[in-house]
């Protein structure tokens, strides 16, 4: 990958690795530090797989194990992200980002890939480094978690 | 809730998103990468090179080490009978002092480069 090659494919995916990294980590103020890392070990691993997708979600498991990384170097469970959202934007938004704050981070990892992301099961078992037959019952159940929290929003 | 709902949700919440800041520049990321991959490229090399001499001073250390084994074998068979008696009458096999003296030169060499090194 040569420095154009770089740039392009960071412009597309930065803004979603962000989104990602806030959504499941719930702090702003490590987004972007952990966003330059994961795009510096993607350089250096010289990863040479297949398309842009197998990069794409080669950079979102990074991302992911760097924050598993920030949360046991930190020896603490992931604050749930109570920051709310700078922009005013829909109020479903707020709603979701209240609920996945109250979710585990294995949840939101799954949810946001899933529904966000828009990533197959075999994707997701990729990118989380789990057993792809988990990965159904997983994300069932953290469907059912988020939209118990939701209903019980709107109630 | 079903699964297009959500899947519009989330979309749209990730659409939506807006940042204060803007994105972090990608040519200083590209030119961080590119510098830790000279500097371990630079640290390879130098290794490669250090490499023979480390190799070399092993080998000279183990020769050193079995002249002074044999050394030590040849001094012992030149003991005068006197004294080899003597410690057969002491009680003292004259076969576990050499064996002694042979095990004593390696242990000495250990317990000397490891407080070199500590």
């Amino acid at each position: 990958m040569d420095e154009p090659e770089f740039e392009s494919f960071y412009r597309a995916t930065a803004d979603r690795l962000r989104a990602y990294l806030y959504r499941v980590g719930g702090e702003r103020r490590i987004v972007d530090d952990l966003l330059q890392e994961a795009y510096f070990r993607f350089l250096r691993s010289k990863f040479a797989g297949g398309g842009e997708e197998d990069r794409v979600r080669y950079l979102f498991r990074i991302a992911t194990n760097l924050l598993k990384d920030h949360w046991a170097a930190a020896k603490r469970s992931p604050e749930p992200p109570v920051e709310r959202p700078h922009a005013g934007t829909a109020e479903t938004r707020l709603d979701l980002h209240a609920a996945l704050g109250a979710l585990k981070p294995a949840d939101r990892e799954m949810l946001w890939l899933a529904y966000a992301e828009g990533c197959s099961h075999a994707e997701i078992a990729e990118i989380l480094e789990v057993k792809r037959a988990s990965v159904r019952v997983l994300l069932f159940r953290a469907r059912a978690r988020l939209s118990a929290l939701l209903q019980g929003e709107k109630t | 809730m079903n699964e297009d709902e959500l899947r519009n949700l989330f979309q749209r919440s990730r659409n939506e998103e807006r940042w204060p800041e803007p994105l972090p520049d990608p040519a200083a990321l590209w030119r961080r990468a590119r510098a830790a991959d000279l500097l371990a490229k630079e640290l390879r090399r130098r290794e490669r090179a250090a490499s023979p001499l480390l190799t070399a001073r092993r080998l000279a250390g183990w020769a050193a080490l079995v002249a002074a084994e044999l050394a030590a074998l040849a001094g012992f068979s030149e003991i005068p009978k006197p004294a080899l008696d003597a410690l057969v009458n002491a009680g003292v096999s004259p076969w576990t002092v050499a064996l002694l003296t042979l095990a004593a030169l390696p242990a000495a060499t250990l317990v000397y480069r490891m407080r070199r090194e500590a």
